[in-house]
């Protein structure tokens, strides 16, 4: 009597009444319904195989529901959640705070500096050298001695003999910031940089300064300005690492896990080594605000091909402006000190856009996102005039600072400044402060990068993206493909090329299993692989 | 879309609340899509999938989780607007041929799927003299993209089903019981019992219960995949169709005590487990899934 199991199936045949249509069906996948209307959903599912089948086909492909699943669950990538990994980046951060307590230390008992590095970081090659600051506004230290270019010359003495010593270690720092700012601290994992810039530091063997860096100042936004470059970089790769280091320096003061990530996920072997003294005696870190702390944003891609980030799991959408640069800068009064609470008014000249902030309590201030044009910015606060300065022009990925002394007055009255006296205009690579020599070479390449931008510019248009946590590849036309790591406060663009050929074509598909295994999909049709994070990319046959 | 429902006025509220909002939001202006008539594709929206019953809150909700700007450039190139076709073709076509190739698992059928798809996106029908595109019936209740993948999927069916009617009648009949044994006997008096038992049975379970053993048992789909069309974890839908197959037992039998059945009488027309269906399932769809208890169960039944 073997009825039973085709009494079920029957009940279980019985016919539904009519289909439901493609929205829900497709919402329903996407599991974008409400609760109510998923039951439902679920209830005509249960009694129609047509509808079974149609929600079974048109899943998406396999890698893509990986992206959405890790893009819906915070749940970063398996390794880290191993717990000797994770005490790993705990003790990493424990290392960094007990260097900067070294630093600190150093500061003020110059002498035993040497000792007390060697002490704290055995058998590690470290370069810890006194960095005086003048009293103008920046200098450059010594470029690596693989450099092939010969611009050590110029360089302090003192630098020189380190660099002698430590050829291969010599950490660059530069400020682009006024007199104030003073100290930065650089440290370095020993091993190349795993997961820095993708494709154009490719194969330097050497230990590119990338790792971690902290700024540390009287003007606290400026932290921005600490750069480490290691040994084997190539002089053309300047640049990107540049902007990497900066993009580092700017997620490490964040509290919390981002930090843990980030130092994960930039030393393979977490030890830092070299530290570079700091000189100011106040250390206020910069925290920017936003971003950071919203572990997994969202994203998607708009129908015009523009990007465009939840931080809060899809209520509400903002577009991201993959050019966009950022105002910033600290209010004064006439002594020096800081004014908080003024309102600051950042317009965009061109599209009266206008965003408005207070200055926090330590008087700082910091727009971001600011699509380029020219701006104007009104600082206002009772009882003191009204500051105006502009028109500013803010160029793509571009961090200008401003630095604001409020002269005591009436808000009625206004203070204009003109242009560009006091503004003191930084860009990623904060290139005004280099040496002649190496500034003429870097303009160019300025030029070149600028160049490339205003090409592509124009038709920003993406068609795939992939993210994992905060890291994010976003891919489309004309081979555009950039890659963020600090869920898209700061872009990087990467031009995949393998054996002396470029990616050519429109991106339709960026797939990133984990965080060094991607594939990429062109329209052409190719296929590119990374085993590294985007580091190097392989043309697949 | 013609307005087939009355609109609420709560909902005539919410968008007028929202349509400057959701307007920009949906890059309506260089698509050609006015204020107005845009808000009407709004209350078309609404009024189609939320209650007469709805209040103004409901209706914000509601229009808030639209995708309002694929919801837009759908309904701007059904409007004919040569600037949103271009958006859409760029964004799409290629996504459109790989979806149906993925679908279709052949290439020419592929292509005739995805140009079967076009001509109807472009509109190839026309009521009242007016061309009809399928993209006026999307409401951006979930992304374009998985609507065209559904829109081809439910063709890919329909002419599946089709070709299958036209081939053999017979086996359309049969659809469906061809996995159970073959069992040309009348029922014994006993199974109307057992039936409504089982009916009840399977009648108290959630929708998404019986959604997971119709997929399961009924359409033979792997755990992966039942995962993955409901989206949740394939461990989840592993426990799930375990504990399913188990308390269907419990319950039937417990149904058929309740009719005035006894125990034994009950064990008896339960004589084949119930949890037996996935034997008769794995012979014609060599299921790969298999746990031990089950295949002594087999061997009884054979």
């Amino acid at each position: 009597m073997s009825n039973v199991p085709k009494i079920v199936l029957k009940q279980l045949q019985s016919r539904a009444d009519e289909h439901l249509d493609a929205d829900l069906l497709t919402a329903f996948a996407e599991r974008s319904l409400p609760e109510s209307e998923r039951t439902l959903v679920l209830d005509h599912l249960s009694r129609c195989s047509d509808c079974r089948e149609v929600v079974a086909l048109a899943l998406p492909a396999t890698e893509a529901v990986n992206v959405a699943v890790s893009a819906r669950r915070p749940a970063r990538a398996g390794w880290l959640t191993m717990p000797a990994l994770r005490w790993g980046v705990v003790a990493a951060g424990v290392l960094v705070v007990t260097s900067f307590g070294v630093l600190q230390y150093r500061q003020t008992h110059p002498g035993k500096e040497k000792q007390l590095a060697a002490a704290v970081i055995p058998r590690q090659p470290i370069t810890s050298t006194p960095l005086q600051i003048p009293t103008t506004s920046a200098q450059t230290s010594a470029a690596p001695a693989a450099l092939p270019h010969a611009e050590e010359k110029v360089q302090l003495d003192k630098r020189v003999e380190a660099r002698k010593q430590f050829p291969s270690m010599f950490p660059q720092s530069k400020s682009a910031s006024d007199a104030g700012v003073a100290a930065r601290g650089a440290l370095r994992p020993s091993s190349p940089a795993s997961r820095v810039s993708p494709g154009t530091i490719a194969g330097s063997g050497g230990g590119i300064a990338s790792g971690f860096g902290a700024g540390l100042g009287t003007n606290p936004s400026t932290a921005v300005t600490v750069e480490a470059q290691g040994g084997a970089l190539a002089a053309p790769e300047a640049q990107a690492s540049d902007q990497i280091a900066q993009n580092q320096v700017q997620q490490l003061p964040l509290p919390g896990r981002n930090v843990t990530d980030l130092s994960v996920a930039k030393a393979k072997d977490p030890v830092p080594a070299a530290a570079a003294p700091m000189q100011a005696p106040s250390v206020a870190l910069h925290t920017s605000p936003s971003l950071m702390q919203h572990a997994s944003p969202r994203w998607m891609i708009t129908s015009s091909g523009g990007l465009r980030r939840s931080l809060d799991a899809g209520l509400t959408w903002e577009d991201v402006n993959i050019n966009s640069g950022s105002i910033g800068g600290v209010v004064k009064d006439p002594s020096g000190a800081v004014i908080a609470d003024a309102s600051v008014t950042v317009t965009n000249l061109d599209t009266a856009e206008k965003h408005v902030e207070s200055s926090g309590g330590d008087g700082i201030f910091n727009f971001s996102n600011l699509s380029p044009g020219r701006y104007r910015i009104d600082i206002e606060k009772p009882g003191f005039n009204h500051f105006v300065q502009g028109p500013v022009t803010l160029n793509e990925q571009q961090n200008a600072r401003l630095d604001a002394a409020l002269r005591v007055g009436q808000v009625s009255e206004t203070v204009e400044v003109a242009a560009a006296t006091s503004m003191q205009v930084e860009t990623s690579s904060g290139l005004e402060n280099m040496k002649k020599n190496r500034l003429r070479q870097e303009n160019a390449m300025q030029a070149r990068e600028t160049q490339k931008h205003r090409l592509s510019t124009p038709n920003l248009v993406f068609r795939a993206l992939a993210a994992t946590g905060s890291e994010i590849w976003a891919g489309g036309s004309n081979a555009v493909l950039y890659h963020s790591l600090d869920a898209g406060a700061h872009w990087t663009r990467v031009q995949p090329s393998s054996a002396g050929i470029e990616l050519t074509g429109d991106i339709t598909e960026v797939d990133f299993s984990d965080l060094q295994h991607g594939k990429i999909t062109t329209s052409t049709p190719e296929v590119w692989t990374t085993a590294d994070d985007g580091h190097t990319w392989q043309k697949q046959p | 879309m013609p307005v087939t429902k009355p609109i609420s006025a709560a909902v005539q509220s919410a968008v007028s609340d929202l349509l400057a909002e959701l307007h920009s939001a949906g890059g309506c202006e260089k698509i050609g899509l006015t204020l107005d008539s845009f808000a009407t594709i709004l209350c078309d929206v609404a009024a189609k999938y939320l209650p007469p019953s709805a209040g103004h809150a409901e209706a914000r909700t509601f229009l808030l989780t639209l995708r309002v700007e694929e919801l837009a450039l759908a309904r701007a190139c059904a409007g004919g607007d040569n600037y949103a076709w271009e958006i859409f073709l760029t964004r799409y076509r290629e996504k459109l041929y790989q979806s149906a190739l993925r679908i279709a698992r052949e290439d020419s059928a592929a292509r005739d799927l995805a140009d079967t798809l076009y001509a109807e996106l472009y509109g190839t029908s026309t009521r009242d003299g007016q061309r009809v595109s399928k993209l006026a019936s999307f409401t951006g209740r979930g992304s374009l993209e998985g609507w065209l993948r559904t829109v081809l999927a439910q063709e890919f069916v329909n002419r599946y089903r089709r070709t299958k009617r036209l081939v053999s009648l017979d086996e359309e009949s049969k659809d469906g019981s061809q996995f159970a044994a073959p069992d040309p006997e009348p029922l014994p008096p006993a199974d109307s019992r057992l039936e409504s038992a089982t009916a009840a049975a399977l009648a108290a379970l959630s929708a998404e219960d019986r959604t997971v053993l119709a997929s399961y048992y009924l359409d033979g789909r792997t755990l992966a995949e039942v995962a993955r069309m409901l989206g949740v974890h394939e461990s989840t839908i592993s426990r799930k169709v375990d504990k399913l197959a188990k308390s269907l037992r419990k319950k039937i039998l417990a149904g058929m005590v309740q009719q005035g059945m006894d125990r034994r009488q009950a064990e008896e027309a339960l004589e084949v487990d119930v949890r037996d269906l996935r034997v008769d399932i794995r012979r014609s769809l060599a299921q790969e899934s298999s746990s031990p208890p089950f295949s002594k169960e087999k061997a009884r039944s054979n």
